[in-house]
């Protein structure tokens, strides 16, 4: 597979911000900068109407972050200040060489001591700049860059009128998205880059009666390209009848209930119970109650859950963060004992842990935090089948709608539009819809009773820190069956 | 200086290649930002922000034979860019219409991207000529930009206009940790988030609009905490503003202080049958605003909504008639929300107007192109709306047995079904003799079912996105306990 390419405006800017670096380096105990030129297209097929655009990832621009007697302060810009205007490329502000580089640093200097000068900000240890050097390249199959767009809205266009029969299905919509991520991160000590693609797509229907309406949809997603169209193309039968189901939705009957999640349902359970639950970031705020159970179990022994960007290969995969630390794979739940976070940088010295690499921005322009990237339970060795065939009433639970987390009180909440009802090992017939999925996290981890040896992730949504800060993540791993209450 | 790249950009792809630019749109963005996040009283760290972002819409028209006319790609054959009017003077693009004829129709393609602010020359127009290139394969039916026209209305200046930076974050900061420090005791701030940003706009378009407004950002999140007998617990918050509004802030926080502290003895949420629930906030806000989505054009157009004009809004899809019919207006200007705006995104001028009344819907709002293929008067589309106010008072609802739940972990309303649904994180339970705040368990429905039954408070009050009424209470919403 060809592989993608960095940024030519990354690397043209490469020698200008390294010299940058050199110029600050004096005046600051710490300083580096991340430079991101990420770009992408949205293809939109709507009832008619058809529409090209970017997704809300696209960006250029820099944060440079200092560190002066532990206080931090960052500033971020679409434009390098000083030497640099709007539409003057880099070999133009080449041309004028070492000149350019110390205006600019003097520029970005006086914003970052003016930022210093809060009396409010808290004294940090110092942060480290260990040696490294490394790049990344991805590959894909169908490059969405040099697609035909009249190919790509034909597609999509097919598969929502495939969906569409007028009747059941009133409405249906698809999408495909991809974002071309190109990072330089450079520190006196460290200089890293990476180039890779991520997709997503979707189909949505609406199916109505009267006034009545009921929604579903399929996704797909992956460090992949247009060929994440297949697997899309493939779901409009299944998706059709899912939707005819819907309108025959009864509401849940409150109660506590055996269920099985599909994968993208416990990958959520795992994201929202101790995904969130063990950012440290959120341990140095005494936000997280995971902090006083470090070493003690939270799950049955079935529950191992792991977070990292190393390890597997989804939208939450990279080589290095948006601190400048490589990748790392962490073992958040091992047979049930909790047994360590995911960090960004501040939160790791406050708290005196190893960094992570999973410091993130949703752009140049916002602050790091500590995030997941992909995050998964580990397989079992049970079939569903097996697991269906165990439940004595209950529901399998599917079509994820959002999920939300309570770190500091382990409450959690996961909605789904699709519940199937089984009694005695079978299907009922019945489906449910929406299903709000509640319940103390221990008490959910615990009651973990069936794993399956099925893995899948998958990337098609956004997690946010609170209500914004999104980041592409990936969630999933296997079919599991616990105990949930259900409204 | 980007802007006039842009256009000569645009000029020379006119005036040199086959694909024609028709029409266009740009708007500038240049953000301003301050940042805080504090962790208790301490900052942890100070960031700054300038911003420049375009986003930039080219228009590409094609006249096709065939009956077309319904949205889709271009089928190549048959098919032919038409001469532009973009590049020059802004008349031509609605001349020469081949609809005239019956073997021809006029179609438009469209493409949004963003112009970086270092892109180079030759990178704009390289970026712009693809999205032409993407434009033209879209084939949309035709419609036409607006002209250029004066505002309807005006936003009024910000008071944070006259204040330095370094005032604006410490009046904010004051505001909140003044509050709580006045509150005292039991429940206090954990962390806080602080946002302002300055967003100078301008938007500009090929038939020679160009209008420039200025917007302050307040945004703020927080999380507030509480000592219980079993530990901490605590609850989080948001808040949008555009004005220094020290009342507004204190009040928002104090709120949230107030609830924390009855949430540290909180008893688990039973599971309750046939109880009034009075959602408050942000969630009332949710319920009207379903309403008000559903009345957009887009959404009709689409077949998302299932909104007819002149037909009720609020009868169930049980056939059930409105206890108390609806009244919903498209706002373009609210004091103090930051999405005031005098024009929509197409630049088309906004006015205050009545979308459903009675419960009736009386007028179809939202984007311009959806409202000329659906044949009805343009209206633009608004970020604002107000909901007048109900009959009952706040101390009416309360007089009955109910569940008001005032904070959940994310109380989500699906746009299209109305289904709704959340776990609970504070709730005031009122079983005919005594209020208990209690925790955890679930509420969950459908607003096509319970839409018809709804009553909304007599006292109004300002969310995120609109003004309306401060509560709203559903009957027949099924609430799962905690135990």
């Amino acid at each position: 597979m060809p592989k993608r390419t960095h940024s030519p405006f990354l690397l043209e800017a490469k020698p200008v911000l390294g010299e940058v670096i050199e110029h600050l380096k004096p005046w600051f105990d710490y300083i580096s900068v991340l430079a991101t030129d990420d770009r992408g297209l949205s293809y939109f097929a709507l009832p008619g109407e058809t529409r090209t655009a970017e997704p809300m990832w696209v960006q250029r621009g820099f944060v440079f972050r200092a560190q002066r007697e532990g206080k931090v302060a960052e500033y971020a810009c679409a434009v390098l200040p000083g030497a640099a205007q709007e539409s003057v490329s880099f070999a133009s502000t080449r041309s004028r060489a070492s000149a350019s580089a110390i205006e600019i640093a003097d520029a970005v200097r006086a914003r970052l001591d003016s930022l210093l000068a809060d009396p409010t900000l808290i004294a940090f240890p110092q942060i480290a700049d260990e040696p490294a050097a490394a790049e990344f390249l991805g590959e894909i199959e169908e490059d969405p860059f040099t697609a035909d767009p009249e190919d790509v809205l034909s597609r999509l266009a097919v598969l929502r009128e495939k969906l569409t029969d007028g009747k059941v299905v009133v409405m249906a919509q698809s999408r495909y998205e991809c974002v071309d991520v190109s990072r330089l991160f450079l520190s006196p000590n460290r200089s890293l880059m990476q180039s890779f693609l991520w997709s997503q797509a979707y189909l949505f229907g609406v199916a109505r009666r009267g006034q009545m309406s009921k929604m579903s949809y399929r996704p797909a997603s992956g460090r992949k390209g247009l060929e994440i169209l297949r697997g899309l193309e493939t779901s409009v039968p299944e998706l059709a009848q899912e939707l005819a189901d819907l309108l025959e939705a009864v509401p849940m009957e409150p109660g506590e209930y055996e269920v099985i999640l599909d994968p993208d349902m416990a990958g959520t359970l795992a994201h929202e119970a101790f995904g969130h639950g063990v950012e440290t970031d959120m341990f140095f705020k005494k936000r997280a109650k995971a902090l006083e159970y470090l070493g003690k179990r939270v799950g049955s022994d079935l529950v191992t859950m792991y977070d990292g960007a190393a390890g597997v290969d989804q939208t939450g995969s990279y080589l290095f963060d948006d601190e400048g630390t490589l990748a790392t794979k962490t073992c958040v739940i091992e047979n049930g004992i909790l047994k360590g976070g995911i960090s960004d940088t501040l939160s790791a010295l406050a708290l005196g842990i190893p960094r992570t690499g999973n410091g993130r921005r949703e752009a140049y322009s916002h602050k790091a935090y500590a995030r997941m990237t992909n995050t998964y339970f580990a397989p079992g060795t049970s079939t569903l089948e097996e697991m269906i065939a165990s439940v004595k009433h209950g529901w399998q639970l599917s079509q994820l709608n959002s999920g939300m987390e309570d770190p500091r009180n382990w409450g959690i909440q996961l909605i789904c539009m699709v519940g199937r009802e089984i009694k005695d090992g079978k299907y009922t017939g019945r489906v449910a819809s929406p299903v709000v999925c509640s319940g103390y996290v221990p008490d959910v981890l615990s009651a973990v009773s069936m794993v399956s040896s099925d893995f899948e992730l998958g990337g098609s949504g956004a997690c946010g820190k609170g209500h914004k800060e999104y980041a592409k993540v990936s969630s999933g791993g296997p079919y599991v069956k616990t105990r949930m209450r259900l409204g | 200086m980007m802007i006039a790249t842009i256009r000569e950009a645009i000029a020379s792809i006119n005036a040199h290649d086959t694909i024609k630019i028709s029409d266009w749109r740009l708007v500038e963005r240049r953000l301003e930002r301050q940042e805080r996040y504090y962790v208790a009283s301490k900052a942890e760290q100070a960031r700054a922000v300038d911003e420049t972002l375009y986003s930039l819409t080219v228009y590409v028209d094609t006249i096709a034979s065939g009956a077309g006319g319904s949205g889709g790609t271009s089928s190549g054959a048959g098919t032919g860019s038409l001469p532009n009017a973009a590049s020059g003077s802004a008349s031509s693009a609605g001349t020469n219409n081949p609809s005239a004829s019956p073997a021809l129709k006029k179609f438009r393609g469209e493409a949004t991207i963003t112009i970086q602010p270092t892109f180079s020359r030759a990178e704009c127009e390289a970026k712009i000529r693809q999205a032409a290139f993407a434009a033209s394969k879209s084939r949309n039916p035709w419609f036409e930009l607006p002209e250029p026209s004066a505002p309807k209305t005006s936003v009024p200046v910000s008071g944070f206009e006259a204040l330095s930076p370094a005032e604006r974050i410490e009046t904010v900061r004051h505001a909140f940790f003044s509050a709580a420090n006045r509150f005292g005791g039991n429940a206090r701030i954990n962390s806080l988030e602080l946002f302002i940003t300055k967003e100078t706009k301008r938007l500009l378009n090929s038939r020679g609009f160009d209008f420039a407004s200025t917007i302050w950002r307040g945004y703020s999140e927080f999380v507030v905490e509480a000592d219980s007998s079993s530990g901490t617990v605590e609850l989080f918050d948001d808040i949008e503003f555009s004005e220094p509004d020290a009342s507004r802030l204190s009040e928002a926080i104090e709120t949230r202080l107030a609830q924390v502290r009855d949430r540290a003895h909180a008893a688990p949420m039973p599971t309750l049958q046939g109880l009034s629930v009075i959602l408050r906030g942000k969630e009332a806000e949710e319920v009207f605003g379903w309403f008000f989505h559903n009345s957009r054009t887009e959404m009709i157009y689409s077949k998302a909504s299932a909104f007819e004009a002149g037909k009720s809004v609020q009868e169930s899809d049980k056939g059930e008639a409105p206890v108390e019919p609806l009244d919903v207006f498209a706002e373009p200007v609210i004091s103090g929300l930051p999405s005031s705006s005098a024009f929509d995104a197409d630049g088309f001028p906004l006015e205050r107007t009545a979308v459903i009344e009675d419960g009736i819907l009386k007028t179809l709002i939202g984007s311009i192109r959806h409202a000329d293929w659906l044949g009805v008067p343009r209206k633009g589309a608004f970020g604002l709306f107000s909901v007048s106010p109900g009959t009952m008072s706040l101390d009416e609802m309360h007089a009955a047995p109910y569940l008001e739940p005032v904070m959940f972990s994310d109380f989500r309303l699906d746009p299209v079904t109305g289904d709704f649904g959340a776990e609970v994180r504070l709730a005031y339970y009122f079983d005919g003799a005594k209020v208990v705040p209690v925790t955890g368990g679930s509420i969950s429905g459908s607003l096509s079912a319970l839409r018809a039954a709804m009553r909304r408070s007599k006292e109004v009050g300002l969310a995120a996105h609109s003004l309306c009424p401060k509560a709203v209470m559903l009957q027949g919403v099924i609430i799962t306990g905690a135990c």
